[in-house]
């Protein structure tokens, strides 16, 4: 030991003396027991939502009467349906859907959408009888190009007059036992065709000559019987076929699957992913233990169970609160010039950080491996997420720290790391728009990249160890440079150009203020302020507007260049997968971004504003007109949400109606729209009128949304019936009627309360 | 004379602290009332107040004859206020901050607020993110001053500035008000500053205004006696009047109010001593004003 060093030491008193009084500071601040509060209820929250096991569906067929069978059949669809994800590429079946039944069936399926013959993409027969004549006539519906058939097997000519009539991509056959080889030679001449889902079609087992269309992308089979070498010599033509989905039970692979056929497959040149399906099958383990008997091609269940890839999300999310917690406390400390001044302040501060990540990732840890996920997938899950926070946080720090400790190289170098957890975690939520992708994550999270989880379990806690004290150093160069505060203010965007704003927010900043937007937001302050006095309310309404931060017609040009970015990324997936579904997502996925941008924009608006508004009060308005001012300009926020969802109606019905509601819909949409813009505004009167501290807000706001899910959970729990007697009561004829007064009367009780509330509004408190 | 300020019996309670405990104030129009108390006295409680930006839980405070938590348009057009901490819209430039604000004021003096962004050196064409807290209290005072109030509040308005901007503010501030019609009430922790331009000084102490007086009736009415006996002073040595009394063996210090002649002279024939009578400057005032609270 040195000389300094022992000199140092002599200074300082034992650690854990230490310890135990840091301990005792966090102990004794709030923010530490609302954190924990959220962080067990996000805990119960997640652990209540996942726990939902399979019920001995094969158990409680044996031996069950003929009808009883049915009842569990019906139970045991449902529940895969919405227990597990099936990856393996959709069929391509675009809306708008009619539907081909008997008329009280087809009135209940088409429920009272008014589809037009010219907008229908995909036509699903229930029962070929009812297939209208004018079906047949060649331009009556010319979007038509997806047929499924789920009635009694089509009779021949049906298909070749189908094939005949539409250019289809698509065509699903769930009862095709009668097609004969000589269907097959006609369904050979559909070009088009790029999908063909068939089910129990024997005649695959003829060891004749078949033809297939040669542009088949994706073939999918229900196959119980061996098959024949020549099927997959036949197969092997199909220079496009990407996709080969077989549903064969677990019992019966062996027989099906030979060696012969496995040798025959694993040298297809196209090399087309093979999906292996069985109902029966809680979570596809005896499809992966197919795997090893190939050498080029991946095998994947047909489905994966969704609790494995929903727990690997939460666990990913609920991460954030610990390690967030943690770095926020290290972050502030690090800028108290205690730290810097009392010896050994530094060490105890950085253990307790490390103690909340240690502890929320073995708490994510553990609720990955309870949820089946393997050792390995979950550490690396659980590393690379604290690591991704830390690097997050660490970013949004002082930008002139940042610069000086030099933070952002190393993140570039731990990015693999992190893309690890950040595309695991938030995975889930890419399953809507490409479910593929989430057969990949459930094979990872099974633990069958043993080397790339391993590698990221031990690399990332190191990595984090690094970055932990340069965040520390960070502070510190900060602190020289007169920064007083963290700033935890990302929504902060005036305060981008600062010295003491987050690296990110400078950037972009710096991008911001040579682009148009920026640009004519000057034009826009400009504008109002050289009016000269505000007079009328209008007039004081646009000066008013220069104080709100984000204009609505910035995020306008937001929402649009996202819009155009999505729209971007969705044409590449479509372009790889070609099998999902463009088109409803494209228009749905903008609308409702739209609609909580701008449902947030007041209430962050308002928010941000509040610091300024003890000054503004005391400008020459009386109370009330005060209050009107501020009325107007929160409805002037919210006035691009009807305008950019007229857009978007405008722009579906360019596209021939692909959304399409009812009627029903439409009307429960539009309620669901007002109501979400009374609720927001009455939200962001709250925040603001109740002043208190933000920390308190947050955390009611966040305990509010756990306590109604739990809540609602377990009342759906207890209460089975309850979503079919909501949607029992929806559907009722008076059920409008009651919404809108229900909502009249909420928006009445709120102008009254908001009156009432903000008569005696103390604005010094926002200061 | 015109009483401008009125505050009568004002309570104000923020969970179990009892901030202002039946505080009563009444500032007559011209006046220019330095508000002193130790931290935490309640002296932006106060201000905030009287503007109406918090409600008193009992009292009444009115502002132009008015009930301040209902003031009127015309009222809030003749008032100007700088808070402690000046906060401003960072993404506008100082210059569009002023014509932001004057939007507001139908009676705004462009020529004046210019002038004195001129002579406090703020930057036009700078953002106002990030300006100094120095300079963000400058920018605020031309705020406050832009419209030429009849009424000016200030919560600590100098406490930022260096000394030059704080003469310079001192100036602007008489400027405004060398017409005896402008009043000011001004909170601040710098004596010699509220020594220089003050006419009134209102002391704040346990959440009751313990002093209201001219500045120089207060001076006159305060003093120190220094004390010189033959011999030792017992150690219950007490003099009428004294704010406090420190005893040092034969020595004595005593800070009295209402001093007279023959005070002097009973002391300096009961105790054999010399006394000498000092003035006191309003610091000194202020302590030992704060010691009797003690």
């Amino acid at each position: 030991m040195s000389r300094g060093e022992s000199a140092g030491s002599m200074m300082r008193t034992p650690l854990w003396r230490r310890l135990r009084a840091v301990m005792l500071a966090y102990r004794t601040r709030p923010l530490t027991w609302v954190a924990l509060v959220v962080y067990l209820l996000a805990i119960a929250g997640v652990v209540h939502n996942l726990h939902d096991p399979r019920p001995p569906f094969e158990a409680m067929l044996e031996g069950a009467t003929p009808e009883a069978r049915l009842s569990v059949e019906a139970e045991r669809v449902t529940w895969e349906s919405q227990r597990r994800l099936s990856v393996a590429p959709r069929e391509r079946t675009p809306s708008p859907r009619l539907y081909f039944a008997p008329p009280q069936v087809a009135q209940s399926f088409n429920r009272d959408k008014k589809i037009l013959p010219k907008d229908v993409r995909t036509v699903s027969i229930l029962d070929q009888e009812y297939i209208p004549d004018d079906f047949w006539q060649p331009g009556r519906y010319p979007r038509v190009e997806a047929v499924i058939n789920f009635g009694p097997p089509l009779q021949p000519e049906i298909i070749q007059k189908l094939l005949e009539t539409y250019p289809l991509k698509s065509l699903i056959l769930h009862r095709n036992d009668v097609m004969t080889i000589d269907d097959f030679r006609q369904l050979a001449q559909a070009e088009s065709l790029e999908e063909l889902s068939l089910a129990d079609a024997k005649v695959l087992s003829d060891p004749a000559e078949m033809e297939w269309p040669r542009s088949l992308r994706s073939l999918t089979l229900s196959v119980y019987h061996p098959l024949p070498l020549a099927r997959l010599q036949e197969w092997r033509q199909l220079p496009q076929l990407k996709s080969l989905i077989l549903d064969i039970p677990a019992d019966l692979r062996s027989k099906v699957l030979t060696s012969e056929i496995i040798a025959e497959l694993d040298q297809f040149p196209q090399r087309p992913t093979l999906f292996l399906g069985d109902t029966r099958e809680a979570d596809g383990e005896s499809a992966l233990a197919m795997q090893p008997l190939f050498q080029k091609l991946a095998v994947r269940p047909r489905r994966v169970p969704k609790v494995r890839l929903t727990a690997a999300m939460y666990a990913y999310l609920l991460l954030l609160i610990p390690t967030a917690f943690g770095i926020y406390q290290l972050a502030t400390q690090s800028l108290q010039p205690l730290m810097i001044l009392a010896p050994g302040t530094r060490r105890p501060h950085q253990a307790f950080a490390a103690a909340c990540w240690i502890a929320g990732s073995l708490v994510a840890v553990l609720l990955l491996m309870i949820c089946g996920v393997q050792w390995s997938a979950a550490l690396a899950l659980a590393a690379s997420g604290v690591l991704s926070y830390i690097v997050l946080q660490g970013l949004m720090q002082h930008s002139r720290g940042i610069e000086q400790v030099g933070f952002a190289h190393p993140v570039i170098v731990v990015l693999p790391l992190m893309l690890i957890g950040i595309v695991f975690g938030l995975g889930a939520a890419l399953l809507h728009f490409y479910p593929p992708i989430g057969g990949e994550i459930d094979w990872f999270l099974r633990g069958r990249y043993p080397f790339a989880a391993v590698s990221v379990a031990l690399a990332g806690p190191v990595a984090a160890a690094i970055l932990l004290r340069k965040i520390v150093r960070i502070q510190r160069a900060a602190q020289e440079v007169g920064v007083g505060q963290v700033p935890m203010s990302a929504l902060d965007w005036g305060g981008w150009n600062t010295a003491a704003a987050p690296i990110v927010a400078r950037k972009f900043d710096t991008a911001l203020r040579v682009n148009p937007v920026m640009r004519a937001r000057e034009r826009r302050i400009e504008a109002a302020l050289n009016h000269g006095p505000a007079l009328t309310r209008s007039q004081r309404v646009r000066v008013w507007m220069c104080g709100v931060h984000a204009h609505p017609l910035d995020i306008t040009f937001m929402v649009t260049l996202i819009g155009l970015l999505q729209f971007v990324v969705f044409q590449g997936l479509r372009n790889n997968a070609g099998e999902f579904r463009l088109e409803r997502t494209a228009l749905i996925t903008p609308a409702i971004q739209i609609l909580m941008m701008f449902l947030m924009l007041p209430l962050m608006s308002l928010w941000i504003r509040r610091r300024w508004m003890p000054q503004e009060s005391l400008y020459p308005l009386s109370r009330s007109d005060w209050r009107r001012d501020w009325y107007a300009v929160q409805a002037y926020m919210l006035v691009p949400i009807p305008v950019m969802l007229t857009v978007l109606a405008m722009l579906d019905w360019w596209l021939g109606g692909v959304i399409n509601p009812s009627r029903l819909e439409m009307f429960w949409g539009g309620l669901a729209i007002v109501a979400a813009i009374i609720a927001t505004w009455a939200l962001s009167l709250i925040v603001v009128t109740l002043r208190t501290s933000s920390l308190l807000i947050m955390g009611t706001v966040v305990v509010a949304i756990f306590l109604t899910v739990i809540t609602l959970g377990m009342l759906s729990r207890a209460w089975p019936g309850l979503d079919d007697a909501a949607e029992a009561a929806f559907k009722s004829p008076s059920a409008p009627l009651v919404a809108v007064i229900l909502v009249a009367a909420l928006l009445a009780a709120l102008f009254f309360w908001a009156r009432q509330r903000w008569s005696r509004w103390e604005v010094g408190r926002l200061s | 004379m015109t009483t401008i300020i009125e505050a009568n019996a004002v309570r104000k309670r923020f969970g179990r602290n009892e901030v202002l405990r039946g505080t009563t104030l009444a500032i007559p129009r011209g006046a220019i009332v330095g508000l002193v108390g130790t931290n935490g006295a309640g002296k932006s409680t106060l201000i905030k107040c009287l503007l109406g930006l918090l409600r008193p839980d009992s009292g009444t405070v009115q502002l132009f004859g008015e009930d301040s938590w209902t003031l009127s348009a015309e009222s809030k057009g003749r008032l100007g206020y700088v808070p402690q901490i000046v906060q401003l819209y960072p993404w506008m430039k100082v210059d569009q901050v002023v014509r932001y604000v004057a939007a507001f004021y139908p009676h705004w003096d462009g020529a004046w607020s210019n002038e004195l962004l001129d002579r406090w050196e703020l930057p036009r064409d700078h953002r106002v993110g990030p300006l100094s807290p120095g300079q963000m209290q400058k920018l605020g005072l031309v705020l406050a001053l832009g419209h030429r109030p009849d009424l000016l509040i200030l919560d600590e308005p100098v406490a930022a500035l260096d000394p030059v901007a704080r003469r310079e503010f001192l100036r602007a501030m008489m400027e405004v008000t060398n017409d005896a019609q402008h009043t000011v009430l001004f909170s601040t922790h710098i004596t010699s500053d509220l020594e220089r331009v003050a006419s009134h000084v209102a002391l704040l102490r346990d959440g009751q205004i313990a002093l209201f007086e001219e500045l120089d009736a207060v001076k006159d009415r305060v003093k120190r006696l220094r004390i010189r006996a033959a011999e030792n002073l017992p150690a219950n040595f007490h003099v009428r009047g004294a704010l406090r009394v420190t005893v040092d063996g034969a020595n004595a210090l005593a800070a009295v109010t209402d001093l007279d002649d023959r005070m002097v002279d009973e002391l300096s024939k009961t105790w054999h001593a010399e006394v000498s009578v000092e003035d006191l400057n309003l610091e000194d005032i202020f302590l030992e004003l704060h010691h009797v609270a003690r």
